[in-house]
């Protein structure tokens, strides 16, 4: 457990329990933690204590089995044969250093080791739910395997076919090792693969979501691969853990960017994407009295190449692109014409993010005290190579005769590099009798990096700019920016905490209050007008408080558990130009989440049921818009027949409709509605 | 008044550069002033204009290159055209003339909304001056050379 932080902890029985299958259904279960299910794969948007953003870097960190995870779009995995999943809340930035801002998610998966065992799992359900799991342990190796298919929950009435179908399936080997009495190991290779639609979004009109229906493709694909490798060795004044992974994504999104049924503009994202971690951790065998010392070096390198054209179809090179120019264009002037059925802007970028640090943490038992110092000097830098173009045909209209082609090229680079000092003080008191008091002031922050989807805004306006350079005339009020304004720099919260626990026989209860003050916060937003991306921005300055507290209590068959997170997230400073958000909420974070569960174990029956609360979440900056506090119900029951257990899942049983997710693109609203009703029956089998 | 102006600057850019060293106008030179466009029976004062004046290398023809002018206030554009005149002269003295033909952009594409008419002018070294009908608004351009381009 990390000093001066409260720790979430959730077994493989009570993620089986709660029907925990993926990172989203921690939602709530985890106080304060708000993982939206929306969009597809890709989209692990999460959002902790009010900070939080759908794009680039997330404000935690994932370590499955110690092996940070690093590309955000490889978070949404679904959980097979995991051990337990642990939420290190608040800044981990001393110990884990990047994007640790709000906390840490560290996924243990089942070790081999405990004999033989071959299991297998399968289950059905509504929207044509299918999952299938295989897991076999045999002496040093464990071997899992998974595959999930579904109908999808939303149709997409213009195409009158389900939005959002998944199909995926996941490997694993892992290998533990012991080689001497020295050294062990431990290798973990994991790939998943899915192909799967998404992006449920319907648009928003007077006050109501209409439903789903849009004409060109959204359908994601990824192939997300870990091979990590941990030495530990045990030497005689020291223990020294070397922990290295390659990981590599492949993925390609393509999406209907409009969401409308008319032909305005498509948008595909591919990234190929390879990365190296390498951590060595550094601990003295001996046991001081009164010092505890940790010291570590951490590195990592990725590249990445990411091709992203837009194809503007013609109803948008109509409504976005003249419409738009024309408005600009004076009469006297003449008309924008561009004759093209379809304009490609086409984006290439290669990535190249690398990070260095060296950190070290220093404990001082003292009696009933602990008294915990850290430091961590991080230095992350980035490059970016962009090469933006586009071709078309055009004519004004008054001024021209005759149509004429024109081509836009923008290239160039993007570089940047900074260090963060990330220190840590703690202090803890264990004299009361099961119980542990603490208090810390942490540290934490995430990376900054380049916003590569408002290059095609970037392009429209320069061809729109270029296109009447072309002819000579310059339009008053023109706002152009480039590539140099894409860059978004790092967000560093200082985490101020105090808190307890306690635990005794079947009862624990934990509480944690917290201050969190935020520079140059990253925030999504949607620059004004009619513009089609969306971007990066360092919000002023921002602070939240609030409390999280959590209860569980076991008695016999009976097994109680409550989670409740509060936070009043808001804006100190933020203006975007048009309007300064001081004392707004933060969008996107709900001020609660809620978790109640109960249940009863008899001896070959299990029956529980469980709830969870979220909201309200205000959706937009102003404020004017938000979802009120709404509640999903859901319940497992299952009987055990030798080696046989047989289940039923519901979730959502009140069907709440309530809305998961916002946003706008050319000036309208959209919204994803949370998935409605559902259940599925399973049957899991110990084979041996 | 505006043409008593132009008459006057047209007399002190011959007296003042007769004498001068030669001049190569085939590198492009620029000049800069005042454009003055009668409307409405007013007139309208462009300032600070930057036109440049680039000899062809036979010296008949030169393009005249004004930048970012407007023709009336109220207008929301400015243009940037270029005026293909022909020449008449030697040294650093030169006449020119244009009469019912198209300006083009600085990329060669006519601009067919300003046909121009009846243009004459002179350049003499240190100054440029020259008349014109933008289409149907009369306009008259009078400055001095800039050493240093911004």
């Amino acid at each position: 457990m990390p000093a001066g932080a409260s720790v979430t902890a959730v077994s493989a029985r009570q993620l089986q329990q709660y029907g925990v299958n993926n990172p989203k259904d921690l939602q709530a279960l985890v106080p304060g933690i708000h993982l939206p299910d929306y969009g597809a794969s890709l989209t692990s948007s999460i959002y902790v204590r009010g900070f939080g953003s759908r794009m680039e870097n997330p404000v935690i960190g994932l370590y499955i089995d110690d092996f940070p995870i690093l590309d955000k779009n490889s978070y949404d995995l679904d959980y097979l044969d995991i051990a337990s999943v642990k939420f290190l809340h608040g800044p981990q930035g001393t110990a884990y250093g990047r994007n640790a801002l709000q906390g840490v998610l560290s996924v243990r998966t089942e070790a081999p080791g405990g004999g033989e065992r071959l299991r297998a799992q399968l289950e059905y359900g509504l929207a044509h739910h299918v999952r299938a799991q295989l897991s076999w342990h045999h002496g040093e190796h464990a071997f899992s395997m998974g595959y999930r298919h579904s109908r999808g929950w939303f149709k997409n009435e213009y195409k009158d076919a389900w939005a959002d179908p998944y199909n995926g399936g996941q490997l694993r080997w892992r290998w533990d090792r012991q080689l001497s009495e020295r050294w062990r190991m431990s290798n973990l290779l994991q790939a998943g693969l899915s192909a799967e639609g998404g992006f449920a979004y319907g648009l928003w009109e007077n006050g109501v979501r209409q439903p789903v229906s849009y004409n060109d493709e959204g359908s994601y694909r990824r192939l997300t691969v870990l091979e990590g490798f941990k030495l530990h060795y045990e030497g005689e004044k020291v223990r020294i853990d070397g922990i290295a992974s390659l990981q590599f994504l492949a993925d390609r999104m393509r999406m209907d960017q409009d969401y409308t049924p008319r032909s305005i503009f498509t948008l595909q994202q591919k990234q190929r994407s390879p990365a190296h971690t390498l951590e060595v951790i550094v601990r003295p065998r001996r046991q001081y009295k009164h010092w505890k010392p940790v010291s570590g070096v951490f590195a990592f390198f990725k590249y990445n190449r990411m091709e992203a054209p837009v194809l503007f179809k013609r109803d948008g090179i109509q409504s976005l692109i003249l419409d738009n120019a024309n408005r600009g264009i004076p009469e006297s002037i003449g008309t924008l014409d561009i004759p093209d059925n379809e304009l490609l802007v086409g984006s290439d970028f290669d990535i190249f993010t690398w990070n260095a640090a060296l950190y070290h943490e220093s404990h001082f038992p003292l009696g009933n005290w602990q008294f915990t110092a850290g430091l961590r000097v991080d230095y992350e830098g980035a490059f970016m190579r962009y090469n933006s173009t586009a071709t078309l045909h055009y004519q004004l209209i008054g001024m021209m005769s005759a149509v004429r082609p024109f081509t836009d090229r923008y290239s160039g680079t993007l570089s940047h590099g900074v260090p963060v000092i990330l220190p840590k003080l703690a202090v803890e008191y264990s004299g009361f009798p099961n119980t542990r008091i603490y208090t810390s002031a942490t540290k934490g922050y995430r990376a900054g990096g380049f916003n590569t989807q408002i290059f095609s805004d970037i392009l429209q306006n320069r061809l729109m700019n270029g296109m009447m350079a072309d002819l000579g005339v310059h339009l008053d009020g023109g706002t152009s920016f480039g590539a140099d304004r894409t860059e978004y720099q790092p967000e560093e919260a200082w985490n101020f905490e105090a808190g307890f626990s306690y635990r005794k026989g079947g009862f624990s209860a934990a509480a944690n209050a917290f201050y969190i003050t935020a520079l140059r916060q990253q925030l999504t937003v949607f620059p004004p007008g009619m513009s089609t991306g969306r971007m990066m921005t360092n919000a002023g300055k921002s602070r939240s408080y609030g409390v999280e507290a959590q209860v569980r209590y076991s008695k016999g068959g009976f097994v109680g558990h409550a989670a409740w997170g509060w936070n009043d997230a808001r804006f100190v400073s933020f203006s975007d130009g048009n309007a300064d958000y001081a004392g707004k909420r933060i969008p996107y974070s709900p001020a609660h989440t809620l978790f109640a569960a109960a249940g009863y174990n008899w001896s070959k029956v299990s029956l529980q049921a469980h709830m969870r609360g979220t909201g309200p979440i205000a959706w937009n900056e102003e404020n004017t818009l938000t979802e009120p506090f709404y509640v999903t119900l859901g319940a497992r029951a299952s009987v055990t027949i030798g080696r046989v257990l047989l289940y039923l899942e519901g979730e959502n049983l009140t069907n709440t409709r309530y809305r998961a997710f916002y946003f706008k693109s050319m000036g309208r609203e959209f919204f994803q509605l949370g998935k409605p009703l559902s259940f599925k029956a399973g049957i899991q089998i110990n084979i041996i | 008044m505006k043409k008593f102006i132009y008459l006057l600057s047209l007399l002190g850019l011959v007296c003042c550069t007769k004498d001068s060293a030669p001049i190569d106008y085939s590198v492009g030179l620029h000049y800069k002033g005042s454009v003055w466009v009668e409307y409405n029976g007013g007139s309208y004062e462009n300032k600070d204009i930057e036109v440049s004046f680039t000899l062809s290398e036979d010296g008949k023809t030169a393009d005249i290159r004004m930048n970012r002018i407007r023709f009336v206030p109220q207008m929301p554009v400015t243009v940037t055209t270029v005026l293909p005149v022909t020449v008449v002269g030697s040294g650093n003295n030169y006449t020119f003339t244009a009469d019912n033909v198209y300006p083009h952009s600085p990329t060669g594409v006519e601009q067919q909304k300003y046909r121009i008419n009846k243009l004459s002018g002179m350049v003499t070294g240190n100054m440029l001056s020259f008349s014109l009908y933008f289409g149907d608004y009369p306009t008259t351009f009078t400055g001095s050379r800039q050493t240093t381009v911004q």
